[in-house]
């Protein structure tokens, strides 16, 4: 249960997001849209706290975000997959793993290690590569599993299919589709596939310059000429 | 040259690459991590080996022995300096960074001129003219152990970089920040620790140099040059680079000085660290990725 | 503009008036700091060429000045040459220095170029140490003593120095709106567009890093004349390199005026450290660059600029003193 109302932030004296507001309920899948420097990313760095906020709140299951670490973020159950992957290329995979569940004990670590493993059998032989060798589809569920190894409630995703084949993007999504619905694991995503997005998601917000400028249903947004001309295409 | 020279040689630069292992691993272990040239480490060094000095002489603790105490009280000081101080202005650019550090050097340079005057001063344990003698090389007991000390401390670090949680840490900090923040882990408490590592090495490599060499308090320049000079022969901010600088630097210096004559010792030194700094900025063992630049 | 233009025009003339007229009337004591003062403006102002507008942090540049004055020193004491002639082979042996150095350094960047130039600096001293027959080696080096009365001498040691900062900011202020000082701005914000864009930069750099050699070397070259003896542990020391750093930040770096400022505070305060705590002047000294890096990051001219100057203005726009006039000037 995300609430976020009249957030505002940017990168020093240059403010990129203007009295934002937006929701993810529980057992909800909601898609973020919007054109480059939008302000999406921006908006999930406010949220996984490496940001600080210049004004508004951020309130998970009624605790106060903003202000926090992203090492407090992380333990409040929020867990967000960058753009880029950005795996520890240095490290192996197993590695990457293991430090996705650096907030955690170690005692399930084993046990989180063979659920990924399990969702992704690709990683399971290759535990032992480094990272930075990888394809790019198996580098995204590296970091896909290193952002799930901390047991998040809410999992923020930051362009899901950039530079990757069809086929990957949907292996991906079908996979992250099943830890949502076996693990009530709510998920905000940023997508630049819109068509996909909206099949995914069960709401979404259209982001223009910083601001909000439309929300609601995938299915009614998916009927909005305005939406439809602007992402679609069509 | 005769086979009892060239082993004595070859003894003398072991000992002088562990000396210069242990002031480059501090050295680098910051810059692999913050991306700092940490201008200070000379004088934390130089701190390091009055800090010997001082227990040896009011306390009569051995040198060696006072390396875990001294280790653990620079710890805190490093720990303090990177909390109070260093991470204000980590995100400024490196300018001002190195203006910093270096403020902290002088600072430093200061007080032990205070505490300590401008004199040399040593530290001479009662075995310290012991030696061994092998056919016709003769080694120092001290020296022996002093490399002892150094692939000791090497392992400590190996283990801690490699082994414990907050060392895996300390890696995914420096191999990606924003990754380090996204998976929950502290970076500026990541960065105290790792400047107080960093201090507890120099801390080391002062008590080591304090129990064969001479100390005084303007030793922290030209070991914060050597400094400089195994970080880049190993490549900048490579730890395992670190000793193969350090035996670099030894072997450059001990050959320079036999081709050009002793006094031509760090001359040598400084020009092979230009060619090497521009035509391998990743140093002789590294790989391109640790030399990627940010600036 | 051209108010603007009076006005600054004005504010120079009286400088210089000022500047000219001290030396006549103060102290010896105070025309030693006066001196001091102008030379660490020479020395910041050259390094702001290299590295406030083109963005290179050349921390060793003091191995130029080191350079300079060792030049000066050998000419003078072991050819004989007079002081004129002797100063400026001084500042070209350095320029020449840079050039050499530049082509392959030059190709390094942040951290590995500071690096490159403190490696430089350390090998070139040692190396002056080592060459005992033309240097004197560690004993250091004296120079002949001026035959004219000590007052003259200081005065025109003073009026040297001056001229020197006078033609480095000239300088500096006709390349900063110069194509040149463009290209050495392009080469700061992003080397690599700036090189799609058609501008030699290796050519750019050397030139900018070249001009910063010639001056620090001058400055050397006097500062040797000046004190008739030195050493190198002193003209080549880091300590002096990383003053007219700190002396760069705290006035900004990549402005005209600001090494000036910058020079101006920090001889004052360094003065008044001397004076107040002789034991620690040191650590006094690391607590101010300490205390500049962490309060004054950007320096005291745009400190005054963002805190003071715009806000007055814009209290007396408000209070409609000033009119619009004064807003389109701003902007100018």
């Amino acid at each position: 249960m995300l609430e976020i109302e009249h957030l505002a932030a940017g990168y020093g004296e240059v403010q990129v997001i203007w009295d934002l507001g937006l929701t993810v309920g529980s057992g909800e899948v909601v898609a973020l849209l919007g054109a480059n420097g939008a302000g999406k990313t921006t908006l999930l760095k406010v949220i996984s706290g490496v940001l600080r906020p210049s004004g508004g709140s951020v309130k998970f299951h009624g605790c106060e975000l903003s202000g926090l670490g992203p090492e407090q973020v992380v333990k409040s159950g929020i867990s967000h997959i960058p753009e880029g992957r950005q795996l520890f290329s240095g490290m192996t995979v197993e590695e990457n793993l293991v430090m996705g569940a650096y907030t955690r004990s170690t005692r399930g670590l084993s046990s989180g290690l063979e659920r990924i493993y399990e969702i992704f059998p690709e990683l399971s032989n290759k535990r032992k590569r480094q990272a930075g060798t990888l394809s790019g589809g198996e580098q995204q569920m590296c970091a896909v599993g290193r952002g799930l190894m901390s047991d998040p409630k809410l999992l923020l995703i930051d362009e899901l299919s950039l530079g990757l084949a069809p086929v990957v993007v949907e292996r991906l999504v079908r996979a992250v589709m099943e830890v949502h619905q076996q693990r009530e694991l709510d998920i905000l995503f940023v997508e630049q596939d819109v068509q996909l997005a909206l099949e995914v998601a069960t709401r979404a917000y259209v982001m223009e310059s910083g601001r909000i400028v439309k929300q609601g249903a995938s299915q009614v947004l998916m009927d909005d000429p305005a939406v439809r001309q602007a992402y679609l295409g069509l | 040259m005769d086979f009892w020279v060239l082993g004595q040689y070859a003894v003398n630069i072991l000992f002088l690459a562990g000396i210069y292992g242990c002031v480059g691993l501090g050295f680098s272990l910051v810059y692999g991590v913050m991306n700092i040239i940490n201008l200070a480490h000379g004088s934390l060094i130089m701190m390091g080996a009055y800090t010997t000095f001082w227990l040896f002489t009011s306390y009569g603790i051995d040198p060696f022995l006072s390396i875990p105490l001294s280790a653990v009280l620079f710890f805190m000081i490093g720990y303090f300096i990177q909390g109070a101080i260093i991470n204000r202005v980590m995100k400024t650019g490196i300018f001002m960074i190195m203006i910093l550090t270096y403020g902290i050097e002088i600072i430093l340079v200061n007080l032990a001129l205070y505490l300590w005057k401008a004199n040399y001063r040593s530290v001479a344990p009662a075995y310290s003219g012991n030696i061994l003698e092998l056919g016709s090389i003769t080694i120092p007991y001290l020296k022996l152990a002093i490399l002892a000390a150094t692939v000791l401390i090497t392992v400590c670090v190996y283990l801690f970089i490699n082994k414990t949680k907050t060392g895996m840490a300390i890696q995914a900090t420096s191999l990606n920040r924003y990754s380090a923040q996204l998976v929950g882990i502290d970076i500026h408490r990541i960065y105290n620790i790792t400047y107080g590592v960093s201090t507890a090495l120099a801390a080391t490599a002062g008590a080591l140099i304090a129990s064969v060499y001479p100390i005084f308090p303007s030793m922290e320049g030209p070991f914060l040059g050597k400094a400089f000079v195994i970080a880049v022969l190993g490549g900048l901010g490579n730890m395992a680079g670190a000793l193969v600088g350090g035996l670099g630097l030894a072997v450059a210096e001990t050959v320079g000085s036999l081709v050009f004559g002793a006094s031509y010792q760090n001359v040598t030194a400084f020009a092979v660290f230009v060619i090497i700094l521009v035509l391998r900025p990743y140093g002789l063992v590294g790989k391109r990725f640790f030399a990627e630049i940010s600036s | 503009m051209r108010n603007n233009l009076a006005a600054v025009g004005i504010w120079v003339a009286v400088l210089f008036l000022v500047l000219t007229t001290l030396p006549l009337i103060l102290s010896g004591y105070w025309l030693k700091i006066l001196t001091n003062i102008i030379m660490f403006a020479v020395l910041a102002q050259s390094c702001n060429i290299i590295s406030g507008y083109t963005g290179y942090p050349a921390l060793g540049n003091v191995v130029f000045f080191g350079l300079g004055a060792y030049s000066t020193a050998i000419l003078m004491n072991r050819i004989g040459a007079p002081f004129p002639l002797a100063l400026l082979a001084a500042g070209l042996i350095s320029g020449l220095y840079a050039a050499v150095l530049g082509l392959p350094i030059l190709k390094t960047k942040g951290h590995y170029f500071v690096m490159a130039t403190l490696g430089v600096n350390e090998a070139t001293r040692e190396l002056v140490n080592n060459l005992d027959f033309l240097t004197g080696g560690g004993i250091g080096m004296s120079l002949p003593i001026p035959d004219r009365s000590i007052q003259s001498f200081y005065i025109l040691i003073y009026f040297t120095m001056l001229v020197i900062l006078v033609s480095c900011t000239l300088l500096v202020h006709f390349v900063s709106r110069s194509p040149f000082g463009f290209a050495l701005r392009a080469i700061r914000a992003n080397e690599q567009a700036a090189g799609v864009m058609g501008i030699n930069t290796t050519l750019c750099k050397t030139g900018a890093w070249v001009a910063s050699a010639f001056f620090t070397g001058l400055a050397g070259g006097v500062y040797a004349y000046w004190l008739t003896y030195i050493e190198s542990q002193v003209v080549f020391s880091i300590i002096i390199g990383v003053k007219f750093f700190v002396i760069l930040l705290l006035g900004g770096a990549g402005t005209v005026f600001g090494p000036l400022l910058g020079a101006f505070m920090f001889q004052i305060i360094d003065q008044f450290i001397w004076g107040a705590f002789p034991e620690f002047h040191l650590g006094v000294l690391g607590l101010l660059m300490i205390m500049v890096v962490i309060f004054v990051p950007n320096g005291l001219l745009r400190l005054f600029e963002t805190r003071i100057w715009f806000p007055a203005k814009g209290l007396f726009q408000a209070l409609g003193v000033m009119g619009t006039r004064a807003g389109r000037s701003e902007k100018g």
